[in-house]
């Protein structure tokens, strides 16, 4: 039986259904690591602007999509990092893929720990439990919204907060 | 590994190939498309993403498609002007 609460959290990112590390010949430069983020950071600009209610999923499938190839291309942890540190931020601090980049790209008045981590969280979830065909908020709305996405992984890792008022 | 494109991009880094590949003589047409699409990546023009089957496709970015649509559209107009 495994014991999921021994497992870091990292595990969930660098042992995905692709099994298989595929390295990509084309360098990952650090031009492109930026234009990648401004490209999440524009999601986030653009979900702020609309008071549509699923707005978010706009920005939370940009977040998605860009920790979703660094994973199948097996740099997820590192390219994350990287990006904290174009930004200025201190790494050990967000060791998680998903919450690193969250913290570069959106408003962190707006986007607070708790917050972050959430939606880490249902990330994290989808990036285990998702068809790749299918899309995101289709997902996370089929299982029941973001928090109890977030729920979800916390109850698969082992790892429930002891108040639920958190969420 | 293969790389694979969206057919937008495709058409750009064929085109951006043919104009590039009487200078790279040394180059086989798999290392200068690799070239042309890291500097089309480095530029926001290009974009890696997954596909439908999990695998790491390139594609046109959003930010390059919209400048197509602008040309397209300032082409049409121009069109109708003349005619």
């Amino acid at each position: 039986m495994i014991n999921y609460s021994e497992i870091p959290s990292h595990f969930w990112l660098v042992s995905s259904r692709l099994k298989k590390p595929v390295q990509d010949e084309v360098p990952y430069t650090t031009q492109a690591l930026r234009q990648d983020l401004q490209r999440v950071q524009i999601a986030w600009e653009e979900c702020q602007e609309t008071r549509e209610r699923d707005a978010i999923y706009t920005y939370l499938t940009a977040v998605f999509g860009l920790v979703a190839w660094w994973v199948a291309d097996n740099c997820a942890v590192e390219r994350a990092q990287k990006a904290l540190r174009l930004h200025n931020l201190r790494p050990s601090e967000h060791k998680e893929p998903f919450a690193a980049i969250i913290r570069c790209t959106a408003d962190p008045a707006k986007v607070d720990k708790r917050t972050r981590s959430k939606w880490s969280r249902v990330l994290r979830y989808a990036l285990q439990y998702k068809d790749h065909s299918e899309p995101l908020d289709q997902f996370i709305k089929r299982k029941g919204g973001i928090n109890r996405g977030a729920e979800r992984f916390s109850e698969r890792t082992g790892r429930r907060r002891r108040m639920n008022t958190w969420f | 590994m293969k790389l694979r494109m969206d057919k937008t991009l495709r058409f750009w880094v064929d085109a951006e190939y043919g104009v590039r590949k009487s200078d790279h003589p040394n180059l086989t047409r798999r290392q200068l498309i690799a070239r042309i699409l890291r500097e089309f990546e480095g530029c926001g023009d290009a974009m890696r993403c997954l596909d439908r089957n999990g695998r790491i496709v390139w594609r046109a970015s959003p930010s390059c498609l919209e400048r197509l649509a602008d040309a397209e559209r300032e082409a049409e107009d121009e069109l109708d002007d003349r005619l």
